[in-house]
């Protein structure tokens, strides 16, 4: 049995409680002020030419394999089960009500601008982010890091750079693959079950019509920041464990509501910037 | 101690070694480690010895005194600056340690191909005749778990004398016991130093069995106040 002593605080109740509501703020905002200035960090970084060596360019082609090339199944059976809902719910709906030739903006609102951007996030962090949570979740406790920093190389350079750029362009790939493989089944689909009459190729005027310029822009634009957070919380999440106290079991669920977080919070910020 | 700072390769002026796992007390370190020099540093206690190699190659800062590598003191560069000036250290040390995302083969030859740009051709070339030297057939080209321990402790030590570093940090208990390496140890040391590399191993006993056939040029021991001159017995 383990005594313990409380320490004693003569501060009354109220005055306890905005104390530990003010601690937790001041701790959290810190926090992600410090993630925000490791993010501006990197981008510098991954501007500099020197920064990409023979090392880096390896590790980025095998993360950006492993993001682009090896999701490519898991992204294009999500757009087909996405299609399928998109068919039962908007397309069947807009049907029902003679408002077909709504398709268009239904679309690009609901899929393009939205859906994709977090499908794609929750995709990376899956098949990708897991991994790198619990790679680099081994490099403190099991002193590898030490070793990497006594050879001089920069762990920043070596594990975040090349992982946080392949994250971000392999977001903007599997996007591309997750909105083309939705569409296509959606309107074979909707085809199929006679809920639409026109060709394949009216169906993408339609869209490309309901799509003003800063959809060609906002939504890669996007993805690419989604990616680019997911990878650098499984990093930072990942280099954070410092010993083997901090359980493996518990990083990966940590990673997975900071790297939800940062989805949404980009999500959100770029639906108010545009 | 007779030689200049300015002409060290290592220096340690009145360094202070503290927070150590056995003793209250803060050890002053003074050594100075000239080109093509050997010297070997018994520290009884693993985590003083990391303390001690985290002091020399600037992973950490003295409370006191000051680490000078090449005449400079890692104090006064910047983070960055430290990871360049160490692509001018090899270290045989944590043999057991290999990141899990690399094959052994990528773990040898990563820093050689970060920091110069030499063909890999060239790098494997002399990371295999290195190899040969401590008794492999070849690098191992598995990753970690694949890979036999004895294949792991000799890869390490290809790892920390590849490319021609001017301070070889030798540490490692693994090492210290392995009798097998005692004389490829002691020839890839003598070639190193012919070269006018500095190689400062810390062993946990001076009479281990590894370092016996090391011509060394000075000998220490760690004790509660600081680093005792001995002399080695052979």
């Amino acid at each position: 049995m383990i005594a313990r002593t409380q320490h004693y605080d003569p501060r009354p109740r109220p005055r306890r409680a905005l104390a530990a509501i003010g601690a937790v703020t001041i701790s959290n905002t810190s926090r992600l002020l410090l993630f925000m200035s490791f993010a501006t960090t990197v981008a510098f970084v991954a501007l500099r030419r020197e920064a990409w060596r023979g090392p880096v360019w390896a590790q980025f082609k095998r993360v950006l394999d492993e993001v682009a090339v090896r999701s490519l199944l898991t992204t294009v059976v999500t757009g087909m089960l996405v299609g399928f809902a998109l068919v039962t719910q908007a397309v069947y709906w807009l049907a029902q009500t003679g408002t077909t030739g709504l398709v268009g903006p239904v679309i690009v609102i609901l899929l393009i601008r939205e859906l994709v951007p977090i499908l794609v996030g929750l995709i990376v962090f899956g098949r990708s982010g897991t991994a790198t949570l619990i790679e680099l979740g081994e490099a403190q406790p099991k002193g590898w890091l030490r070793l990497l920093e006594i050879q001089g190389l920069d762990p920043l350079a070596l594990l975040v750079l090349p992982r946080a750029i392949a994250f971000a362009l392999g977001s903007f790939c599997l996007a591309t693959v997750l909105l083309c493989s939705t569409m296509l089944t959606s309107y074979l689909l909707a085809y199929g079950l006679e809920l639409v009459a026109y060709s394949i190729w009216d169906f993408a005027d339609a869209v490309l019509r309901a799509m003003k310029i800063q959809d060609f822009i906002v939504p890669p634009l996007k993805c690419i920041v989604i990616g680019y957070m997911v990878a650098l919380t499984c990093c930072s999440t990942g280099l954070g464990r410092r010993d083997e106290s901090d359980d493996l079991q518990r990083l990966v669920p940590r990673g997975f509501v900071r790297s939800a977080l940062a989805i949404l919070l980009v999500n959100t910020l770029f639906d108010l910037v545009a | 101690m007779a030689a200049r700072p300015g002409r060290s390769v290592l220096s340690l002026q009145g360094v202070a070694l503290a927070d150590r796992q056995f003793s209250a007390h803060t050890a002053r370190l003074d050594l100075e480690l000239p080109h093509g020099e050997v010297a070997l540093v018994q520290v009884e206690d693993e985590h003083d010895a990391a303390l001690l190699v985290d002091l020399c190659l600037g992973l950490a800062d003295p409370g006191a005194g000051e680490v000078r590598f090449l005449g400079i003191d890692w104090a006064t560069h910047t983070p960055r600056e430290r990871f360049h000036r160490r692509r001018r250290i090899g270290a045989v040390m944590q043999t057991d340690v290999w990141p899990s995302h690399m094959t052994v083969l990528e773990s040898v030859l990563v820093a050689r191909a970060y920091h110069f740009n030499q063909p890999r051709a060239e790098v494997i070339a002399d990371a295999t005749e290195l190899a040969r030297l401590f008794g492999l057939p070849g690098l191992p080209a598995g990753r970690r778990d694949a890979t036999p321990m004895r294949a792991l402790v000799r890869a390490a030590c290809v790892r920390g004398f590849l490319g021609s570093p001017d301070l070889i940090v030798v540490q490692d208990q693994v090492l210290d016991q392995s009798s097998e390496l005692a004389v490829p140890m002691a020839q890839a040391i003598s070639a190193a130093c012919d070269r006018g590399a500095t190689v400062l191993w810390i062993t946990a006993s001076l009479a281990t069995q590894a370092a016996q056939f090391v011509h060394t040029n000075q000998a220490f021991r760690l004790g509660d106040h600081g680093l005792i001159r001995v002399r080695r017995s052979r």
